[in-house]
């Protein structure tokens, strides 16, 4: 084989730039902490990695969605909790005021406390979480219940719920219908001033909790003992009513919980999936880097001193 | 013979000598000329004359200077020479274009996710302006990035078109070159072998080779005539044709290329097919990679805008308003991508937004926290798309096909470039010039400039001694 001078020269220049090439991809490899820099590098891997990183993002998207509507069902639960605290002192109160021992006066002057205590009901049913109303259906920006209406409680409302995204395509309620809980058709008392019948008996009557206050209210202020005792059985069925809600709004926490605990696992294992991809193994990144150095240092003294072995250095 | 027949041969020995040495230099001189084939000194022995009954050498001449060609090579050359180009054309058109790499933030399929992210905040608070305002800054960076990657694919077909443009009047000066030095060769032949001259031509025909992928033929007058790789002639014993760039309104104003044949008779609209090296690389990498890349995102953006548009325009906005646009696209696929943007009427206006799914009848405007419509827009996400693939599916296809071309494209002038390599490396085995063999050429020379220099020294002598003789 016969070598001319620019195969000599030639040749160094592309051992060189295939050296400093090399070097140049382990530098890059090495410098990013990424075996894909570029789709060329690997196309296939680059779609997957693309499709991963949009998985990534959208679980931490759903997550952020999931755990502030979490802190909104825990608001949600708390109010109802407040509720029934509330609640459970109007029964008390009605428990206390049926005696018959209690006088009309002391009636009567209970009736202030009563509608305290309603207030408090109310509020806790009109309770806002970063300025939105937890138990208005999707008319979040008033009041779920009406302070002023007559009898005060009539509901403001819509019947639509909030669902949030907790997984792609499945969606979860994550209200409740609280104009229903206060207004339960299989809640009743037997009314005393409605008798029907031979022989007369009360008639048994559907009542919603506000009507079942305004009407323990009234028979405070006319002392109608019967009747303040017929109420004390719709209360303390509502009683049981908001504690079932509670009950399904700590179902619900639990439910978007998991959701958060299963998108944080498939988040995390989409993100080991593309990092195995995506990410260069460092020690191998960095042996590479030091092996293309040694490589191109090579490359140049090889050269190098195959440019000094010439006839001109020899023949003077 | 006579003494003095010995003193003339001897000068002509000093002259073929003078001329090999000659020839070395010219070869050591041109060591980094690039196409220059290495000559040699043919040298012969002159027929002897008889002497005394029997025929006694006449000394050295210096026939002819030969260039060293391996012409099995040579006729391998023009076609792996084009074929590399082809693919170095189309690699060089691909690897100035910089859509935006799958790990960056600003890719579409990460803008896109994040637009849905967005609407995902939306659906569950709906009523929050801030949360609206995040939609339309979303709005806007994937409208960006999608324009962005849309100009970048536009800009590498510009690019390609001006450096074809620029290659044209390169390649109609060198196929000019190749007509006038056709001519010269034929003129100078006459005095011999035009080494230099067949240098300039052969480096003409390897340039046109790299751009264009030429065809040479060398008829039996010595002239080179060069076809296009479909037949076209480009020089021809009448004549160059020349090339020149036209814009081309089917295929969107980018240049074509039409070729005016050199007996004037008329034009010719060369297609991709009809040329090779790296104009068809080039060509290549603009009408089939750079145009499939580019419908693609333009598939993508018209049928992203209105998979979107459809849902959104069914909603209603927190003022009651519905039927709007949240995107603009063209009418049709082509185009979409750059003309991809936010509808004006929700542009700068987070409360145009039509997050709702029904009014609320008590108030003819939607309830605030009816965030449903804004739900809905999520299956949009996740939903096959006219295309058959998902928003997501479809960016990341793209990226990828984009890669696997560019990829495809490097690794097949890796390929091609290799055997071209190979077959430079054999034609420099054969016409490269040696230092170190042409060191030794002079050294030859100069032995033999010496020794022929004795003989006429010792001729001399001898000459010397019969005219003294007394």
């Amino acid at each position: 084989m016969r070598i001319s001078e620019r195969q000599i020269f030639d040749g160094a220049n592309l051992r060189s730039q295939l050296a400093r090439t090399r070097m140049d991809e382990a530098t890059a490899v090495a410098s990013s902490g990424l075996r894909i820099n570029t789709a060329a590098d690997d196309p296939a891997g680059a779609a997957f990695v693309t499709r991963a990183k949009a998985d990534e993002t959208r679980l931490q998207s759903t997550i952020n969605t999931l755990r502030e509507t979490v802190d909104m069902v825990q608001a949600s639960d708390q109010a109802l909790g407040d509720a029934g605290n509330a609640l459970q002192s109007i029964y008390e109160l009605s428990i206390q005021l049926g005696n018959d021992t209690v006088a009309g006066a002391e009636r009567r002057t209970a009736v202030t406390q009563l509608d305290n205590m309603r207030s408090l009901l109310l509020e806790n049913l009109n309770r806002q979480f970063n300025g939105r109303t937890l138990f208005a259906g999707t008319r979040e920006d008033g009041p779920a219940f009406d302070q002023n209406s007559v009898p005060p409680g009539a509901y403001l409302g819509d019947t639509n719920l909030r669902s949030v995204e907790t997984a792609p395509g499945v969606t979860q309620v994550v209200q409740q219908r609280v104009d229903l809980v206060v207004d339960d058709p299989t809640v009743t008392f037997d009314d005393p001033n409605n008798l029907t019948g031979t022989p007369p008996s009360p008639t048994t009557t559907q009542v919603s909790l506000f009507a079942a206050i305004e009407n323990l209210r009234v028979a405070l202020n006319s002392n109608d003992g019967p009747a303040i005792r017929a109420l004390v059985a719709p209360l303390s069925g509502y009683i049981g009513k908001l504690a079932d809600a509670r009950a399904e709004s700590g179902a619900q926490q639990i439910a978007l919980e998991g959701a958060v605990e299963v998108s944080t696992v498939v988040r995390d294992s989409t993100r080991e999936s593309r990092a195995e991809v995506e990410d260069a193994d460092s020690i191998e990144a960095f042996s590479e880097l030091q092996f293309s150095q040694r490589a191109l240092e090579a490359a140049l003294q090889a050269s190098a001193k195959n440019f000094s072995i010439s006839l001109l250095d020899v023949v003077r | 013979m006579s003494l003095l027949n010995t003193l003339q041969q001897s000068g002509f020995g000093l002259g073929s000598h003078r001329g090999a040495s000659n020839v070395a230099s010219t070869n050591l001189q041109n060591v980094n000329t690039p196409g220059y084939a290495r000559q040699r000194a043919d040298l012969e022995a002159v027929q002897g004359s008889p002497f005394r009954g029997v025929l006694i050498g006449g000394g050295v001449n210096l026939r002819s200077v030969q260039q060293l060609r391996d012409i099995f090579v040579e006729r391998q050359l023009p076609e792996a020479r084009s074929e590399h180009y082809i693919a170095q054309g189309r690699s060089d058109g691909l690897a100035s274009l910089a859509l935006q790499e799958p790990s960056s933030p600003e890719s579409v399929a990460a803008r896109i996710t994040s637009f849905f992210g967005a609407l995902r905040a939306l659906s569950a608070n709906p009523n929050d302006t801030s949360v609206r305002q995040a939609v339309l800054a979303e709005s806007q960076r994937l409208s960006q990035s999608i324009r962005r990657d849309a100009q970048a694919l536009n800009d590498a077909a510009v690019a390609i078109d001006t450096r074809i443009t620029d290659e044209l009047p390169r390649i109609n000066q060198l196929s000019a070159s190749v007509v006038r030095l056709n001519q010269a060769i034929r003129e100078a032949s006459v005095n011999g072998t035009p080494n230099e001259l067949l240098d300039q031509r052969q480096r003409a025909v390897d340039e046109l080779s790299e751009l264009v992928g030429v065809i040479p033929l060398q008829n039996e007058a010595g002239d080179v005539t060069l076809s296009l790789p479909s037949g076209v002639s480009l020089v021809s014993a009448a004549g160059s044709a020349s090339l020149s760039a036209l814009p081309d309104p089917a295929n969107n104003g980018r240049v074509s290329i039409v070729l005016r044949r050199s007996d004037g008779n008329g034009t010719v609209n060369l297609s991709a097919n009809d040329i090779g090296g790296e104009i068809r690389g080039l060509v290549d990498a603009r009408d089939v990679d750079i145009a499939t890349a580019a419908a693609g995102l333009d598939t993508l953006a018209f049928e992203f805008a209105n998979a979107v548009n459809a849902v959104h325009q069914v909603g209603f906005a927190p003022d009651g308003t519905t039927g709007r646009s949240l995107f603009v696209v063209n009418a049709a696929a082509p185009g979409s991508a750059l003309a991809f943007a936010l509808d004006p009427a929700v542009a700068n206006n987070p409360a145009g937004l039509q997050a709702a799914a029904a009014l609320d009848p008590a108030t003819g405007r939607p309830a605030a926290g009816d965030g449903r419509n804004a739900l809905a827009l999520l299956d949009v996400e996740r939903a096959a798309l006219p295309g058959g693939a998902t928003p997501v599916t479809a960016s990341a296809t793209l990226v990828s096909e984009l890669g696997s071309a560019q990829q495809n494209a490097a690794g097949e002038a890796e390929a091609t470039g290799l055997r071209l390599d190979r077959l430079n490396q054999l034609r420099e085995e054969t016409s490269g010039v040696s230092v170190d063999e042409e060191m030794v050429e002079l050294m030859r020379s100069q032995r033999a400039f010496e020794a022929v220099s004795k003989v006429i020294k010792i001729a001399d002598e001898m000459l010397g001694t019969l005219l003294n003789l007394k």
